[in-house]
């Protein structure tokens, strides 16, 4: 008999924010890694304020990644 | 990746951001991240950083000037001259006024030109048209510096950047007082002036000296755009020979740095220009020069970057973050270990 695979539960997505860890000696800007995404799929991803006046519109910035850890 | 950006760089997603009026409104001082794949998202949010208190008051000796200190300073620190462009008014220096602060100086706003845009000059007291300046009025600051027993006479450096960086570079061929100078999308020469709204040009240069004006060239075909500089320099050689800043002078440290797409002037070759003339006088000079930025090189790094005066968003990011980080290096060098 035949049985049915199980799959694995799917690891928790998530957005890490490791700027205490290695943050850009400069700009301070953070560093951010991606983890429990699936592998080989395309992670698009967006960064997103408003201007300093915190009206909108607000400002984006997107880009898409494939695949595994990434650090930015 | 593709995307907005594909620098590998931390502030890379700050500087790339453009308008998107769809986009949710978070609050001011937070930029959300958000991840998404197969329909799986994650999200979080990363928190600004606070910017380093300063104290800012006044200078009432000068129109619309101020001065910026980090908040805990005491004694008597190094002080900046910060001297924006043809934009005017005081808006370049507040923003760079209290990043230069936060890292240990004084910093005076120092507005010397204000347009008129309709309603007059939006700083009474200042000339409207951007025609023979005065660069002595460096002195008077000089002779306020000198009174201030917050600031450090003995340790005075400049920042400008594009009309201020001419002026800058003026100022380090004329005042031995100078410790360091970061002229940033600067000139070699002095251009002839102009003016608000249809005063393309004024006949005259742009900056006087010792109540006289400074030799100039004129600009070429009409407006105000860059071609208007490379055809005045291509067609009045003995303007440029005669206008050249004489800056072999300067015997303390100098940076420069330019686009080589600015679309404003050739920031890239004037710099070049200031290094190599620096080099005949046997001086050295930090030069940046960068292929793929405009005009617009100062900015923080997390904010998104100007690309309407030339260069392309990674390139003027990039630039940005050199820029500021030669400019810090610059200051660090001429004050290294009194900071009070």
């Amino acid at each position: 008999m035949l049985m049915a695979p199980v799959a694995a539960p799917p690891a928790r997505a998530q957005v890490v924010d490791v700027t205490s860890r290695k943050p850009d000696p400069i700009t301070g800007a953070p560093r951010v890694r991606l983890t429990g995404f699936p592998a080989n799929a395309d992670v698009e991803v967006s960064f997103i304020r408003t201007p300093p006046d915190g009206l909108p519109p607000s400002f984006r910035a997107t880009a898409r990644y494939r695949p595994g850890r990434m650090d930015r | 990746m593709s995307g907005d950006w594909q620098a590998a760089a931390p502030e890379a997603p700050f500087w790339s951001m453009q308008p998107d009026p769809s986009a949710p409104v978070p609050v001011s001082t937070v930029v959300m991240i958000q991840a998404t794949a197969q329909g799986i998202r994650a999200k979080a949010e990363y928190r600004l950083p606070e910017p380093a208190p300063v104290q800012i008051e006044d200078v009432t000796q000068f129109p619309g000037a101020f001065l910026v200190r980090p908040a805990s300073a005491t004694g008597r620190l190094p002080l900046i001259i910060v001297l924006g462009g043809s934009e005017g008014d005081d808006h370049t220096a507040r923003g760079i006024g209290p990043q230069l602060a936060a890292e240990g100086y004084a910093v005076l706003g120092f507005p010397y030109y204000s347009p008129d845009r309709g309603r007059g000059p939006a700083i009474a007291g200042l000339p409207s048209v951007f025609a023979e300046i005065p660069v002595d009025r460096l002195e008077e600051v000089h002779r306020w510096a000198s009174t201030d027993p917050r600031i450090d006479v003995n340790r005075i450096g400049i920042w400008g950047q594009s009309k201020g960086g001419e002026f800058a570079i003026i100022a380090a061929a004329t005042y031995p007082w100078l410790d360091a100078v970061a002229a940033i999308v600067p000139s070699d020469v002095v251009w002839e002036g102009f003016g608000s709204g249809t005063i393309e040009r004024t006949g005259t240069p742009s900056f006087s000296l010792g109540g006289k004006p400074l030799p100039f060239v004129r600009y070429g075909v009409p407006g105000r755009a860059r071609d208007s500089k490379d055809t005045g320099r291509a067609q009045y050689p003995q303007d440029v020979a005669a206008a050249l800043i004489p800056i072999g002078r300067f015997r303390g440290l100098l940076l420069v740095a330019g686009g080589e797409q600015d679309r404003t002037w050739n920031s890239a070759g004037m710099s070049q220009s200031i290094t190599q003339r620096r080099k005949d006088s046997g001086l050295p000079t930090v030069s940046l020069v960068f292929p793929d930025a405009g005009h617009a090189l100062v900015g923080g790094s997390l904010e998104p970057v100007d690309v309407s005066r030339g260069g392309t968003v990674e390139g003027n990011g990039a630039a940005q973050k050199a820029v500021w980080a030669a400019t810090r290096e610059l200051f660090r060098t001429a004050w290294p270990a009194r900071r009070e």
